[in-house]
């Protein structure tokens, strides 16, 4: 296990992944927090024998500011563009400086490479997605902490849910264009192409967008992630490109 | 080891930068409004209760402008507290202080109309967020020095 383990600190402590995660918490939290500064108010009416207007479930502005950081716009740009340069510097960016035949010539198997590679990704990425939100949420409603939970309770499992499943096939997008181009650079173009297309198009149909517009669907009470769509955009398809990745890593030179 | 380094630094700055947000929110004034208050309705036990949320992410002053007559009452949505009311007859210009970051009720509580805007003037962190703010930055603050004293030696 500590042979591993040394391999996993090499992974998690490359100086470069550090200044983009970095770089990434402080823009994605400074980008959320913004977006929760502001006035807003809304009308309604409420009728009948008996009234129910307050409580913590009845506040229904923060409880919608905090499901509106989940799928802030420039946010998702970002961590789109972050998690493909990880996944380029984890995977390829090695290759390219000439380290890889260091590392791949130890006594490690591939697999154990790809696997401790993919759970420093792992970490790195749902670290980028939700560290930020959970920090600025919490703090911005400090007064209000304690009745969070209830606030929230409406839409947080299954947008967290949601979220999980956009990183996944966020970062499984990474991994593939990382072990199938032949350099850091194409990698992340190629990664870069596949994930904004569908933004630019405007096709709601594949991911990220699917996601993102899901993500703000989850107000509903009807809605569940748990369908046949989104369960697999959400974690066959990156299955099956982490299946091929993994695939292409035991296969291919280190080149 | 860098690792850390790294995610409590950019914590650290994200506390820092929340700061800042605040000092730049302080003056930006903010509006609500102008709402049209239509008067709560009792007929027996049946009550039509019209109403307004506001949400601030701050404690905040507030300059209320009203015309028409009625009584503008704001309640804490979350405990149901009365924060102000205010009985308003012609015109009237008055300022309140929701207290902390939230949502507010305010519904006219008098007979005939009303029409309301609200302007945010001075926008606060209440001190419960302020300590927040101060204890996780000082918390990310030590334990980054802990972790560069490791490094170091």
């Amino acid at each position: 296990m500590g042979r591993l383990y040394t391999l996993f600190r090499w992974e998690m402590n490359d100086v470069v992944k550090n200044v983009l995660l970095l770089f990434g918490i402080l823009l994605a939290g400074m980008a959320m927090k913004q977006s929760l500064m502001d006035v807003s108010s809304s009308t309604g009416s409420a009728y009948g024998t008996e009234i129910r207007l307050f409580g913590a479930s009845k506040a229904l502005h923060v409880s919608l500011n905090i499901h509106d950081l989940l799928h802030l716009s420039d946010v998702w740009t970002l961590l789109g563009f972050l998690i493909l340069l990880l996944g380029a510097l984890t995977f390829r960016y090695d290759r390219d400086s000439g380290v890889a035949r260091s590392v791949y010539s130890l006594p490690y198997s591939n697999t154990e490479i790809f696997g401790v590679k993919l759970l420093s990704l792992v970490i790195y990425g749902f670290t980028l997605a939700l560290l930020p939100f959970a920090y600025v949420s919490l703090t911005t409603y400090a007064s209000i902490a304690g009745h969070l939970p209830e606030i929230t309770s409406r839409f947080i499992g299954d947008a967290l849910v949601l979220v999980a499943f956009l990183v996944l096939y966020l970062m499984a997008v990474a991994t593939l264009t990382s072990l199938a181009a032949p350099n850091a650079f194409l990698a992340f173009i190629i990664g870069f192409a596949v994930i904004y297309a569908p933004r630019v198009t405007g096709s709601s149909e594949i991911p990220p967008q699917l996601f993102i517009s899901a993500i703000s669907r989850c107000w509903n009470s009807d809605f569940t992630p748990f369908t046949a769509r989104y369960i697999g955009w959400g974690i066959l398809v990156p299955l099956a490109l982490f299946a091929i990745s993994w695939i292409l890593i035991k296969r291919r030179d280190v080149v | 080891m860098r690792f850390w380094g790294a995610l409590l630094s950019a914590m650290l700055l994200l506390a820092i930068g929340s700061l800042w947000v605040y000092s730049s929110y302080e003056d930006r004034v903010g509006s609500a409004g102008p709402f049209f208050l239509h008067p709560v309705e009792r007929q027996g036990n049946v009550t039509y209760m019209p109403y307004v949320h506001i949400h601030t992410p701050t404690s905040s002053l507030v300059e209320a402008s009203c015309d028409g007559s009625g009584v503008v009452e704001a309640y804490d949505v979350i405990t149901g507290e009365v924060v102000d009311n205010h009985t308003v007859s012609g015109h009237a210009r008055y300022q309140f202080v929701l207290p902390r970051e939230g949502d507010y009720l305010v519904i006219n509580n008098g007979t005939s109309k009303l029409t309301c805007s609200f302007r945010f003037i001075k926008n606060y962190p209440t001190e419960a967020v302020q300590n927040s703010i101060y204890i996780s930055g000082s918390a990310f603050a030590l334990l980054l020095a802990l972790v560069v004293w490791r490094w170091s030696k």
